[in-house]
């Protein structure tokens, strides 16, 4: 490799440092993606005490059992993402490659099964804010909720589309053969953004589709 | 960082597979167990193991040293805090204050999807 492209810096000290340096950084973002969600969670906190018997009854309207299998997918694409790094830590940048393709694979799963859904909501008329008509359920409160339902899997959605780029462009890495057993910082903090992604699931899951 | 490499696979499929049957568990909970009450807290409590298990060892937060493994935890802390002293306001304000408000402010709106008033024993979130 030529000094141009090598991806180490001397303004670190040493690579130890640099690689310490990224990872922090890319904690410090995700704590501050965490805040960006809690914004929504506050919300839906705060109006599902005010409505609780309409925030059940419209949760009633989700399909839970098609989320579990979108908890599924993502919980597996985290392990493949988890098994890319591994893989690349080691020096075997094919089956890094090969990993994260399954986890994109099941991410497009995951987004597939959600743009069932809104279209779902669309066709019965269960939209956010003014456009809601779905005449089950009573306006107030159960506007609320899809909106509150559209804003958080609809950020998490736009997540997940980055997420996407990221391994994608992670896998083009692969391809080139930028990433060894040395130097895979990318991968690393690629993967940790993948896994957020995939924690707020984990919560936005039990939150909106099992309320009892 | 290279002695990582030859570590088995297995650890992290034995993670995944914990992480498949609390999610199974969470499902059968949610839409069969009739948890009343209880539903929440035991789902928040699955959802948190989970995320524990996907920071610990799918993030590596286990393998880090110092500043790295403080971000997540302090950024969990302030959103409890959020959440917390929101919930607290909403759930101290007088009544004339709430969106479900007296009577005659509120619209016509099936009795059973009406708010149970503060106080009442059975008022927790969602239930």
């Amino acid at each position: 490799m030529s000094t141009e492209t090598t991806p180490w810096r001397e303004y670190f000290g040493s690579r130890e440092n640099q690689s310490q340096a990224a990872q922090l950084g890319m904690w410090i973002f995700l704590g501050s993606e965490v805040l960006l969600f809690a914004n929504l969670f506050v919300g839906y906190a705060v109006y599902r005490y005010y409505y609780p018997e309409v925030f059940v009854e419209a949760s009633h309207h989700l399909a839970a059992g098609w989320a579990a299998v979108q908890t599924l997918l993502l919980v597996t694409s985290s392990l493949c993402v988890a098994l890319a790094v591994h893989y690349i830590r080691s020096g075997r940048a094919f089956w890094m490659g090969v990993a994260l393709l399954a986890a994109m694979v099941l991410g497009l799963g995951f987004l597939v099964i959600k743009g069932w859904e809104y279209w779902k909501h669309w066709t019965e008329g269960a939209l956010p804010g003014e456009y809601y008509r779905l005449a089950e359920l009573p306006e107030r409160g159960g506007s609320l909720f899809f909106t509150l339902y559209f804003l958080l899997t609809g950020l998490h959605a736009v997540h997940m589309l980055v997420g996407l780029s990221v391994l994608g462009w992670l896998v083009w890495g692969a391809l080139v053969g930028r990433y060894t057993a040395e130097y895979h910082v990318p991968v690393e903090v690629g993967g940790l953004y993948w896994h957020l992604v995939d924690v707020f699931w984990l919560f936005i899951y039990p939150l909106l589709y099992l309320v009892e | 960082m290279a002695e990582h490499g030859r570590k088995s696979v297995w650890g992290y499929v034995g993670i995944w597979g914990v992480l498949v049957v609390l999610t199974v568990a969470t499902w059968l909970l949610g839409t069969r167990g009739h948890l009343g009450s209880w539903s929440l807290p035991v789902a928040m409590g699955i959802a948190v193991g989970k995320t524990a298990l996907v920071a610990m060892f799918f993030m590596h937060l286990v393998e880090q040293p110092g500043a790295r493994r403080v971000v997540f935890p302090v950024s969990a802390l302030f959103l409890a805090l959020l959440l917390g002293v929101s919930l607290v306001e909403a759930m101290t304000r007088v009544r004339m204050a709430r969106p479900d408000g007296p009577k005659a402010l509120e619209p016509a709106r099936p009795a059973s999807t009406r708010t149970a008033p503060p106080g009442s024993p059975t008022r927790w979130m969602g239930h």
